[in-house]
């Protein structure tokens, strides 16, 4: 039970440090600041997104074959679904943080 | 079940060995022990029962105050040109309506929700830590009066609920009505931290025996996400209004452009705080819903497990949408998108929960008695209100749009539509509980119907003036720019709405008389708060029963088939007289521990009066009476902690044999798990200030690259000191462990040095730094301050613990203090240690 919950924190977490990270790294490259370039930017958030999506790919698909193996009635079952759910959502999410940086040419559009 | 404590590396002692429970009230049966203290003692009540209602009471009043401040603005905006209220009051107006909806009413009415019903809902027979919650109410009600008293010194806030920066300066906002704003406010949020830490530590470890995470009522579910979002979302409010006082009273220069500061600061820590809000308000109110839907179809609620996935998802992707409200401030285009981005997605969720609630509905034939009116009326409203914040969200339209009163009308669809249509129905669901009366379902159908057709016109209009160009928060209009039919419509609306909120209130006074006796059980609910005739005496269980299943009423028979008071299950025997309820793990639901509750008390209104008093003065610049008003707080919370320990004393608790210690050290007990949630509080905290300084140090480098650098060798030593707190938090831990009391004292003596010693050479690295002087150096000198606070607070509870061992008062095995101070030992530590970094990175 204590795995199954953290089955369904970890996708959310995971969420919550990519979104960062992409926050950051625009705040990075498009603040008088000036840290990085662009492209720089572009390129890291495009590798941290695809370790995150492998990441939690994988998790889907453990969350998906733990709830097939657990009997109906185990109260762990709930939990696996909503881990799977969860999984479902954030990887979709990520998709979603990513995309303005990636089809952006430049911080001002 | 076993006994889980024995794992533990604490437990190789056995304190049963070392004394016996001290007793609490001999003289008195169970019943009286329970019972609410009466007279003027009725004061000193920490019941959850008795706060609970105080906060729905005073939460209704500050609703029905705010809702007369609203006709007030429509009655201004009924027709052109009108004079009945000059700009000036229109401002107050409208800011102390939007204020008091957000932080006085909605906040407290979902505290005071969450208060009264987890122990009933999850078993226990009262909250995890009952002065807490009192202490937390007084907070909020000393602080709702300071803003309302804010109109007696005609200094009502004027600057709009969110106070934006540089207006709320003192620039131009002299005199007071800001500081009413900040401090008040300030002082009533401290309500909602506390409640944060009451509720994860009540729903986490307090379930009756067998409720594991995935039998607790969904509500609760949607309450702990709450709780974990307070715990994170109000620091960057509370840090933002210490940061905007400070500038106001002591002239730091945190948002002023021409010393490195940035007004924008205060837009990102108030949004950070803002927009997660909106979901901390809605999320409770859609748990509501969830509760109540199951009951008026008959069968369980669709999708439990998707429910739990949504209500999870949505508590993470609400935080990534804060600067949705900041579009039109000249952030770079790839933010927006970013933002825009994660607010559609927060659609998701959202609609994966309301898929969950139509799919409940589909399975049955719902009764449609006037909560479910209420039910059906949130899906409505709040379906449209969605679907406005998705155009919202959408950058193009949002410049549009923006500061229009297609705004106003989408918050309101929201907030009305996801707060106060759920909020009602809960009122009229869960009133025989709370009084023993039912109120009328024939009034009901009409309060529900006035309320449903005044809001939609009231506020449907709205997207159409909004769209015809008129601008919110403008206390008048010319004629003939097509707006004129459209307020009147609004205003008319308004009254009709108001027309159904009066109708509850006189229903609510005649139903005290006139209204029927609940029956058992009335609306046929599965859930455990209604296992008694309303009212449910004090001690909520008799004996608490075990839970097999999400609706016990419904698919235990051993618990509806007989007297509730006579229903098996555990603590129904009291050999110490004290008030206790069973400690469950937090995932398993399983006992492991013995909860003492405290009898009723004085020292959280005391404590609380201190406080406000302390801010009270700084508000009326009577500083000493400051430094009076704390050091009352603090003598007070001393004593309220100063309580006779029988940590460790092993008891039956009457599950076939099961004997468990009475606060028992262990990690995934309520006090370690409240520790925890307190350092994530303390985290956001800091996090904030820390976002403060790189959000400084990123839009202002040539002010950030010109401040004095913090002296490099005593940063060096406060790093190591951070250090040294860490290690001897734990070693003090390890010492009392093993027994050793005396050597266990002097560890913490040197805690206290260490404590003292690190705090110091905080101060001695920055003293070169001029704080007066930019705005990046005086976040330098908040995070020191920030954490120097922390050190200050481990070397005044290192020296109580020290002193505790000296006297006698703690016996061997008793660690619980020294758990909880090493918890808080390695977050300070870690957070020494980063603040040093920082120091260190801007020094090189
Ligand atoms: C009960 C019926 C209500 C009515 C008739 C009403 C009416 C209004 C109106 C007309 C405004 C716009 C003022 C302006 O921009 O000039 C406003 C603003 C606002 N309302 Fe309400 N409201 C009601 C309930 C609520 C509730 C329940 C909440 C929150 C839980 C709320 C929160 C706000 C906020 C935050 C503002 C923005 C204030 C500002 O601009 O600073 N209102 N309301």
């Amino acid at each position: 039970m204590i795995r199954m919950a953290l089955h369904v924190a970890r996708p959310v977490i995971l969420w919550a440090i990519h979104f960062t990270a992409i926050y950051a790294l625009i705040s990075a490259a498009c603040a008088p600041r000036a840290l990085l370039e662009p492209d720089v930017a572009r390129a890291t958030a495009a590798l941290v997104t695809l370790v995150t999506g492998v990441l939690m790919l994988v998790w889907l698909v453990i969350a998906g074959r733990v709830g097939g193996r657990l009997n109906p009635d185990e109260p762990s079952r709930t939990l696996a679904q909503a881990a799977w759910w969860t999984n479902v959502i954030m990887l979709i999410a990520i998709v979603a943080n990513l995309w303005p940086i990636a089809v952006m040419g430049s911080c001002t559009g | 079940m076993t006994d889980t404590t024995s794992d533990t590396t604490l437990d190789r002692i056995n304190p049963a060995e070392h004394g016996g429970a001290r007793k609490g009230e001999p003289s008195k049966s169970f019943e009286e022990i329970w019972d609410r203290p009466r007279g003027w003692r009725y004061w000193s009540s920490v019941s959850h029962r008795v706060v609970g209602k105080r906060f729905l009471v005073t939460g209704f009043c500050f609703f029905l105050i705010a809702g007369f401040l609203a006709l007030l603005v429509r009655t201004q905006l009924i027709v052109p040109d009108n004079t009945f209220l000059d700009a000036e009051t229109f401002n107050q107006v409208f800011t102390m309506h939007g204020t008091i909806m957000m932080f006085l009413f909605a906040i407290p009415m979902l505290e005071g929700f969450g208060v009264y019903l987890i122990p009933l809902m999850v078993g226990a027979r009262d909250l995890v830590f009952p002065r807490l919650g009192a202490f937390g109410y007084y907070c909020y009600l000393y602080g709702g009066l300071m803003v309302l008293s804010s109109f007696l010194f005609d200094a009502a806030p004027d600057g709009g609920w969110f106070m934006y920066v540089p207006l709320s300066t003192s620039d131009f906002t002299p005199g007071l009505s800001a500081d009413f704003w900040l401090i008040g406010i300030t002082l009533a949020e401290i309500a909602s931290v506390t409640a944060a830490v009451e509720i994860i530590a009540s729903i986490l470890c307090s379930r009756a025996p067998g409720m594991s995470l995935t039998r607790m009522p969904i509500l609760m579910w949607y309450l702990l996400v709450t709780a974990f979002m307070i715990a994170i979302a109000f620091p960057p409010l509370i840090i933002g209004s210490i940061l905007l006082e400070s500038q106001r009273l002591l002239g730091l220069p945190f948002f002023d452009p021409a010393l490195g500061g940035d007004p924008l600061l205060w837009q990102h820590l108030f949004w950070l705080f803002g927009h997660p809000e909106v979901y901390i308000i809605f999320l409770p109110a859609a748990g509501m819903v969830a509760t109540m839907l199951p009951t008026f179809v008959g069968k369980p609620l669709f999708g439990y497990g998707f429910a739990v996935a949504a209500v999870v998802s949505m508590g993470f992707l609400s935080f990534g949408l804060w600067a949705h409200h900041m579009f039109t401030t000249g952030l770079p285009v790839m933010s927006l998108s970013l933002f825009s981005a994660a607010s559609t997605m927060v659609a998701v969720p959202t609609g994966v929960q309301i898929f969950c609630f139509i799919a409940t509905l589909a399975q049955g034939k719902p009764r449609l008695t006037v909560p479910m009116l209420f039910v059906l009326g949130f899906l409505f409203i709040f379906v449209l209100g969605g679907l406005t914040g998705v155009m919202l969200a959408s950058v193009p339209f949002n410049f549009q749009a923006h500061d229009s009163y297609f705004v106003v009308a989408h918050l309101h669809y929201v907030l009305i539509g996801g707060f106060v249509f759920p909020m009602f129905g809960a009122l009229y669901y869960w009133m025989p509980h709370l009084t023993g009366r039912m109120l009328s379902e024939r009034i009901g159908k009409w309060v529900f119907w006035l309320m449903f057709a005044g809001f939609n016109l009231a506020f449907f209009m709205m997207h159409l003036t909004g769209l015809r160009g008129m601008p919110r928060r403008i206390a008048t209009y010319p004629e003939g720019l097509g707006w004129d039919r459209l307020n009147l419509l609004s205003s008319i609306g308004a009254y009709i709405l108001a027309a159904g909120v009066a109708l509850f209130v006189w229903d609510f006074v005649r139903h005290f008389r006139q209204g029927l006796r609940a029956p058992l059980n009335p609306w046929g609910a599965g859930t455990l708060e209604w296992l008694y005739q309303p009212v449910t005496p004090g001690y909520n269980f008799r004996a608490i029963p075990e839970v097999r299943s999400r609706e016990p009423l419904w698919d235990q028979p051993e618990l509806s088939d007989r007297p509730a008071h006579d229903v098996a299950g555990a603590l129904r025997a009291c050999p110490d007289h004290r008030r206790e309820t069973i400690g469950s793990d937090p995932v398993s639901g399983e006992p492991i521990q013995i909860l003492r509750l405290p009898h009723p008390t004085w020292m959280p209104l005391i404590s609380a009066s201190g406080v406000a008093l302390g801010f009270g003065a700084t508000l009326a610049s009577f500083y000493w009476l400051t430094v009076a008003g704390f050091a009352t707080a603090l003598a007070g919370i001393t004593a309220w902690t100063r309580e006779p320990s029988d940590s460790g004393v092993t008891r039956d608790t009457g599950l076939g044999g099961l004997r468990l210690a009475v606060n028992a050290v262990d990690r995934r007990g309520h006090l370690h798990v409240s520790i925890v949630g307190t350092m994530v509080i303390s985290f956001a905290l800091f996090a904030s200030l820390l976002f403060g300084g790189l959000f400084l140090w990123n839009v202002q480098p040539e002010f950030a690259d010109r401040v004095a650098e913090p002296v490099a060798a005593w940063t060096i030593a406060a790093l190591c000191g951070g250090g040294v707190v860490a290690v001897f938090g734990w070693l003090a831990l390890r010492t009392g462990a093993r027994g050793a009391l005396r050597a266990a004292a002097l560890v913490d003596g040197v805690l206290v040095l260490a404590a003292s010693t690190t705090g110091a050479l905080m101060g001695s690295a920055l003293w070169p730094v001029d704080p007066w002087a930019s705005a990046f150096g005086a976040t330098g000198w908040a995070l020191g301050v920030f954490v120097t606070v922390h050190l200050a607070v481990i070397a005044w509870w290192a020296l109580i613990n020290a002193l505790r061992k000296i006297v006698g008062a703690v016996e061997p095995g008793q660690t619980l203090p020294d758990l909880l101070l090493n918890a808080v030992c390695k977050a300070t530590g870690a957070m020494v240690v980063i603040t040093a970094i920082c120091f260190l990175v801007v020094a090189s």
